[in-house]
C-alpha cells in the first residue's frame, strides 16, 4: 500500500511539471480509435493496399463522415507537435484558467486543420470524381508536391517559427483572445509548414494498414521537425525520402 | 596534470606598467594571428569564427558552435579559451615570449578604476610604436569606455548568479549555468551567469552594433571574439565559474550524462582537430592544468537560496500590455488577479521563491544596450535595494534569422529570482502585489570620478536607441 502511494505521489509530482497531461491523453486516444477502427489488411505495397478502403477513409463516404475522419487523423498526426505550446500556455496562465486555457488553445489549433481539412477533401474529389485521377496518381502527385515543398524557403520560416510565443495577459476576455491568437497564430504556422505532408493522408487513406503506416511515418517526420534538434536539418533527407516514395508508388511497387 | 598556469588579472598586470610582458606577449600574439590566412585554423579571423560569423563556413570548418542560453554555455567557453590560449601561448613562444604564458582576465566587478577598461585595450601604439592589436577604436567598441568611462556595479556583479545553488534547472527556475536543452546556438534557457554579467557586458563593452561588424563587435556574437577584449571577459566568467564552485553549499556541475558525455571540437595549436566533453573540463586546474591569481573564497559564505522547489512556478501577477524599451526608463505595472491574490500577498513565505520573468523579448537586433530592472513599490525610497536583475539581447539577431543553421527560436525571457528582494519589503511593510510595477532602465557607461566623459561619448550615450518589445513581465510563486 505505501509502495502504491509512494509511486502515485511520484507520478503526481512528475504530472505538475507537465500540465498538459490530459491533451497527451486526448492525442493518444485519436491513435487508439484509429487503430481500432482500421482494417486490418496490408499486402506489404508502399503505397496503396490493392482493394482498399472506405471508411474513416476520407473520400469516400459523405464530406462529414470524411471530415470527422481528417479530424481524428489531424489530432492523432499534429496534436504531438502543439504539446509544447500548450505546456506552454499552461504554465503561463493562473491556476484558475489554466486547463480552459489549455483546452482553448489546442481547440482552436486543431480548428485550423479541420478547415484546411476542408479544402483538402474537397480537392481530392474534384481530382477523383470530376478530373478522375485515381488514387495512384494522386498519392504521386501528393508525394512529388510534399518533397517539392520541403525544399521551399516558406518551409523554412514556418519551421523557425514553430517556438515563437504570444504575451498571455493574466485574465479575461483579453486573455482568452490572446490564446486564441496564439493557436490560430501557430496553427497557421503549422498548416503552413506542414499542410503538404498532411494532403498525402486523403490520397493514402487512414483506415488501413497502409494509411497507419503513412501516418505513423509522417507523424515521426513532423515531430523530428519540430520538436527535435534535428529540425531543418531533416528537410533535404525527408524530401529525397519522399520523392523515392513516389517513384516506388508511381512503379506500383 | 598540475596547475602550471596562472591566469592574471589584467588591471594587477598593468598596474606598474601599460604593456607588462604578459600582456605585451597577448598583443604580439594577436597580431601573428591576425596575419595568418582565414583558412587557418590558427588564425584569429578562424578562431573568431568558431563562436559564430557572418561569414559561409568553408567545408568541414566548425564554425557558428558556439553554445549560449543552455547549460553547455560554461564547458563550451571554456573549452574555446583553453585551446585559444594553446594557440596564443605557441605564438608567444615562437616570438621569444614567455613559455608559461596565460590568458589575463579582467575582473571589471571592482571599484574605479578596475571597472574601466585596461589600459593597454584603449591605447592606440605599442611601446615599439606600432598599432597596437589590442585598441579597438569607436565604433567597433564603446566611445565611453574607451574614453575611461566605468562600467556601472550592476552591470557587473555576479553575486545573484553566486547566490544559486543549482548549476540547472527545469525550464521557468533560474539557475547559474542555464537550463537543461541540447547543445544549441541560442538554447533559449538562460543561465543567471551567462546573464550577468556576461550578456550584459558583450553590449557595454561594444556599444551599438552596424552592418557586419562595423560597429560594436562585442555586441553582436558574429563579431565578438574578433575584440581581443572578448577573451579576458571570458577568462573572467571562466574564473567565476571556479569560483562558484569553491563556494560549496552544494554547488556542483551536473551529473547528467547528457552534459559530462557532450563533446565539442576545436583546433589545438598546430591546427589539428581535437574533440573535449564535459566531463573532460570541469576541473581546471586538474583536468587542463591552469588556475587563477584571485583570492581564495572567503570563508564566511554568502546567503544561499533555498533548493530549486518541486513544484513548477505558479503565475500570480502579469502585465497587461506590452512595452517596448528604447533606451529610456519605462515602467509597467503588474495586475494581480482576485483569484492569486492570496498568492501575491504571501509570495516569499514558507521559502516560496518569488521570480519576475520578462516574456517574449522581440527585437531586429541587439540595440547594443543592456537594462536593469526593478520591481518598484510605492514608498520605498532604497531605489538600488529593489535591482532584482538585467536584461540583456545579446544575440538575439542570430535567433530572428530564419536562415541560418541554429536551433534557436525568437521571443526569449529572463527569469529573476527576487525572493530577497520581496522578503526585504515585507519586512519594511512596503510589500504591496497590487501596485507593484516593474521597471527597465538603460544602462550606460558612467564617467570616471570627477571627469566628465569626451563629446564622442556623451554623443554615443545621447543617440537613438533601436527599439525592444518586451511582450509580457509576469511574477510568478514556486
Amino acid at each position: 500500500m505505501q509502495d502504491v502511494r509512494q509511486r502515485w505521489l511520484w507520478v503526481a509530482a512528475a504530472l505538475r511539471w507537465r500540465p498538459e497531461w490530459r491533451i497527451t491523453v486526448a492525442v493518444a486516444f485519436a491513435w487508439i480509435a484509429l487503430l481500432a477502427t482500421h482494417e486490418h489488411r496490408y499486402d506489404g505495397r508502399v503505397g496503396l493496399t490493392q482493394g482498399a478502403a472506405p471508411g474513416l477513409q476520407p473520400g469516400s463516404g459523405g464530406l462529414l463522415a470524411g471530415l470527422a475522419g481528417w479530424a481524428l487523423m489531424a489530432v492523432a498526426m499534429m496534436g504531438p507537435v502543439t504539446l509544447p505550446a500548450v505546456r506552454h500556455v499552461g504554465f503561463n496562465s493562473i491556476r484558475r484558467r489554466r486547463q480552459w486555457a489549455m483546452t482553448l488553445y489546442f481547440a482552436v489549433s486543431m480548428g485550423v486543420w479541420v478547415a484546411f481539412g476542408v479544402l483538402v477533401l474537397v480537392g481530392e474529389r474534384v481530382a477523383r470524381e470530376t478530373l478522375g485521377l485515381d488514387r495512384r496518381v494522386l498519392l504521386t502527385l501528393a508525394l512529388v508536391v510534399a518533397a517539392g515543398w520541403q525544399l521551399t524557403h516558406i518551409k523554412r520560416r514556418a519551421l523557425f517559427r514553430c517556438r515563437r510565443t504570444v504575451p498571455l495577459p493574466p485574465v479575461g476576455l483579453r486573455a482568452d483572445a490572446a490564446c486564441a491568437r496564439f493557436a490560430l497564430q501557430q496553427g497557421w504556422r503549422c498548416v503552413t509548414s506542414c499542410w503538404a505532408l498532411m494532403a498525402v493522408m486523403p490520397a493514402v487513406g487512414h483506415s488501413d494498414h497502409a494509411g497507419l503506416v503513412w501516418m505513423a511515418a509522417l507523424t515521426a517526420l513532423v515531430m523530428g521537425e519540430e520538436l527535435t534538434r534535428l529540425g531543418r536539418r531533416l528537410l533535404r533527407a525527408s524530401a529525397v525520402a519522399l520523392i523515392a516514395a513516389a517513384g516506388l508508388v508511381a512503379l506500383g511497387v | 596534470m598540475t596547475t602550471e598556469l596562472v591566469r592574471r588579472e589584467a588591471w594587477a598586470l598593468q598596474s606598474t606598467t601599460t604593456f607588462d610582458p604578459i600582456t605585451l606577449a597577448y598583443a604580439t600574439a594577436v597580431q601573428v594571428m591576425q596575419a595568418r590566412p582565414a583558412s587557418d585554423p590558427t588564425s584569429w579571423t578562424y578562431q573568431a569564427a568558431i563562436h559564430a560569423t557572418f561569414a559561409t563556413p568553408p567545408a568541414g570548418a566548425s564554425w557558428n558552435d558556439c553554445q549560449h542560453q543552455s547549460w553547455f554555455f560554461l564547458p563550451w567557453h571554456r573549452m574555446y579559451l583553453y585551446f585559444f590560449e594553446r594557440i596564443v601561448r605557441q605564438a608567444v613562444t615562437d616570438a621569444g615570449g614567455p613559455a608559461d604564458f596565460a590568458l589575463p582576465y579582467w575582473n571589471y566587478d571592482t571599484p574605479f578604476p578596475g571597472n574601466t577598461l585596461p589600459p593597454a585595450f584603449r591605447e592606440p601604439t605599442l611601446p615599439d610604436g606600432t598599432a597596437n592589436p589590442l585598441f579597438v577604436p569607436a565604433p567597433r567598441r564603446s566611445a565611453g569606455l574607451m574614453s575611461g568611462g566605468q562600467v556601472p556595479p550592476t552591470a557587473t556583479s555576479s553575486a545573484n548568479a553566486m547566490s544559486l545553488t543549482n548549476f540547472s534547472s527545469p525550464p521557468l527556475l533560474p539557475s547559474f549555468g542555464g537550463g537543461r536543452v541540447g547543445p544549441a546556438h541560442f538554447g533559449g534557457a538562460l543561465g543567471a551567469l551567462e546573464s550577468t554579467p556576461h550578456n550584459v557586458m558583450h553590449p557595454t563593452i561594444g556599444g551599438p552594433p552596424a552592418g557586419r561588424c562595423q560597429g560594436g563587435l562585442m555586441t553582436d556574437p558574429r563579431c565578438a571574439a574578433l575584440d581581443p577584449i572578448f577573451w579576458l571577459h571570458h577568462a573572467n566568467i571562466d574564473r567565476l565559474w571556479n569560483r562558484w564552485l569553491a563556494l560549496g553549499g552544494g554547488r556542483a556541475n551536473p551529473s547528467e550524462a547528457a552534459w559530462r558525455t557532450q563533446e565539442f571540437i576545436f583546433h589545438d595549436e598546430t591546427g589539428a582537430k581535437v574533440t573535449l566533453a564535459g566531463a573532460d573540463v570541469v576541473d581546471s586546474a586538474a583536468q587542463l592544468g591552469y588556475g587563477y591569481d584571485d583570492a581564495p573564497v572567503p570563508a564566511e559564505r554568502m546567503p544561499e537560496m533555498a533548493p530549486s522547489p518541486s513544484r513548477p512556478p505558479e503565475l500570480a501577477a502579469a502585465s497587461e500590455a506590452p512595452l517596448e524599451l528604447a533606451g529610456t526608463s519605462a515602467s509597467v505595472p503588474l495586475t494581480v488577479p482576485s483569484s492569486t491574490r492570496r498568492l501575491a500577498e504571501a509570495a516569499s513565505d514558507d521559502e516560496r521563491r518569488v521570480l519576475v520573468s520578462v516574456e517574449d523579448i522581440q527585437a531586429e537586433r541587439d540595440p547594443g544596450v543592456a537594462y536593469a530592472v526593478y520591481l518598484d513599490l510605492p514608498g520605498d525610497p532604497d531605489r538600488e535595494r529593489r535591482h532584482i536583475g538585467n536584461v540583456s539581447f545579446f544575440g538575439i539577431e542570430t535567433m530572428n534569422d530564419p536562415d541560418r543553421p541554429h536551433d534557436g527560436a525568437p521571443g526569449f525571457r529572463h527569469t529573476f529570482d527576487a525572493t530577497e528582494v520581496v522578503k526585504t519589503l515585507k519586512e519594511q511593510h512596503l510589500w504591496d502585489p497590487a501596485s507593484m510595477a516593474i521597471t527597465f532602465e538603460p544602462i550606460r557607461v558612467l564617467p570616471p570620478p570627477g571627469v566628465e566623459l569626451p563629446p564622442e561619448a556623451a554623443a554615443e550615450a545621447a543617440a537613438p536607441v533601436a527599439p525592444v518589445r518586451i511582450g509580457r513581465v509576469s511574477l510568478f510563486v514556486a
